[in-house]
């Protein structure tokens, strides 16, 4: 990516002449067109600053400030409320996610996760897949073995073994392990006990999980088998 | 290929009979017919027909499985207050009384009310016994325990007594609805069912009738076959 970058802005080096056209403006920055290319600007005491050169091939406004950047089909994400890369122009994919505010980013099959009210990447792209919903403290991802947790407040996996799937949950980690049994798992990626028998009392003995990406809704009782 | 939930309600659906007091066991069991060539031969036929498959050898395991229902003892070693254990549970305690270990099987019926399912002190404490715990109690390893009949014990073993997956074969043939409904807070209008249940006639149809309205208190089979084992 690095090479189109250099070889884009060497061609607007031995072309800065050409006057930039002016084709919307956003959040009072400007969407400049220098022949087909597209840059960012705005202007700080009628002095023009740049903030994307015009080298890229779309520049559109996606949500909250967000601009989607492509360039030779690689995608990435700009922030223009803090003039910053969300994630640089390297996506092959990106699936947005309306209802939940995110963003799923796909390089060379590896997927990770763009919160969109938080303006960041949530999820980093590093795995087999990843949750849609960024709502919860806890988002499954899967690895190449099993599934885990990144925790949304540090940064953390937790990694579980053994894991078949991973339930979205707002506030605990639940897993369905190879013997079918679903449980719930804490910080340290072992069996909590108390958090599933604490869920089972609020719940009168059905707790329901789901995960949203597959489609997958299980409600199950104290000792963790799926009822339905 | 063991036989799955799936196939499990095409094999009870084809032999279950009812329920019967086993005399040389001293238990209630499910009555199930024998398997004959032909009744296999249907049954394989129907699991063919929603693309599954079943031998000879997994439907006898089945069936021996249901016929002799297992649990697993899972020892746990915190502190559990009776609180935070829901109707339906079963934990079996163990402690030192004149000398002797001894164990208690427990089940919880409502909140600090237990039902006696099985005792090594059949004098002392008979099945079918039911314990109120005070308020403060907690199921822990070495913590002292108060029974009105035994007085004040201490406890040196604490497990919970855990269904296995041939329990949720049956919950899948007699309770297929058991998901929708929440467990009980009061298990004793369950209990009263079942007892006058085993006054009258209890062969398939009023067995499975008697199922399906126990289901709607959200009990399981699991519950269902050890509040059994406590009216013997």
């Amino acid at each position: 990516m690095s090479d189109v970058i250099i070889e884009r802005t060497n061609w607007l080096d031995s072309h800065f002449y050409i006057e930039t056209e002016i084709c919307e403006n956003f959040d009072n920055c400007l969407l400049l067109r220098r022949k087909k290319y597209y840059g960012l600007s705005m202007f700080i005491l009628e002095t023009q600053i740049d903030i994307l050169p015009t080298i890229y091939d779309s520049i559109v406004y996606y949500a909250k400030s967000i601009l989607k950047v492509t360039i030779v089909n690689k995608i990435g994400f700009y922030d223009l409320h803090n003039k910053q890369w969300i994630c640089e122009p390297i996506c092959d994919e990106v699936i947005f996610n309306d209802f939940y505010q995110t963003v799923e980013l796909i390089v060379d099959g590896k997927h990770g996760l763009l919160d969109i009210s938080s303006r960041r990447v949530v999820i980093p792209i590093l795995y087999e897949d990843v949750t849609t919903n960024s709502m919860n403290n806890y988002l499954w991802v899967k690895t190449k073995v099993s599934f885990g947790f990144i925790n949304k407040q540090n940064g953390r996996l937790i990694g579980v073994s053994n894991a078949i799937l991973a339930y979205d949950h707002p506030n605990y980690m639940f897993v369905k392990l190879e013997n079918e049994r679903v449980v719930c798992v804490n910080e340290t990626g072992n069996k909590d006990e108390i958090i599933m028998r604490k869920q089972s009392l609020i719940n009168n003995g059905r707790i329901e999980v789901k995960n949203i990406k597959y489609h997958i809704s299980e409600i199950v009782d104290l000792y963790g088998y799926v009822l339905n | 290929m063991a036989v799955n939930r799936i196939t499990s309600k095409i094999v009870l659906n084809s032999v279950f009979r009812g329920i019967y007091h086993d005399k040389p066991s001293l238990k209630y069991r499910y009555k199930i017919a024998h398997v004959s060539e032909q009744m296999f031969s249907n049954m394989e036929l129907l699991a063919k027909r929603v693309g599954q498959k079943i031998s000879s050898s997994d439907v006898n395991d089945f069936l021996f499985n249901v016929k002799h229902l297992q649990c697993i003892e899972h020892r746990y070693w915190y502190s559990l207050s009776l609180h935070e254990i829901m109707p339906g549970e079963i934990h079996k305690i163990g402690f030192v009384f004149e000398g002797r270990n001894h164990t208690l099987e427990l089940m919880c019926m409502k909140k600090l009310e237990f039902l006696l399912i099985d005792s090594s002190l059949p004098e002392v404490m008979p099945k079918s016994s039911i314990i109120q715990f005070f308020d403060t109690a907690v199921f822990a390893n070495n913590k002292e325990l108060f029974i009105g009949k035994l007085g004040v014990i201490n406890v040196t073993e604490t497990s919970q007594v855990v269904p296995t997956e041939v329990f949720y074969c049956l919950n899948s043939f007699f309770m297929e609805n058991l998901y929708k409904y929440p467990v009980s807070e009061n298990l004793w209008f369950c209990y009263n069912k079942i007892s006058e249940f085993l006054k009258n006639s209890n062969d398939r149809e009023e067995t499975i009738s008697l199922l399906l309205d126990l289901q709607e208190d959200g009990l399981s089979m699991f519950v269902f076959s050890k509040m059994l084992d406590s009216f013997c």
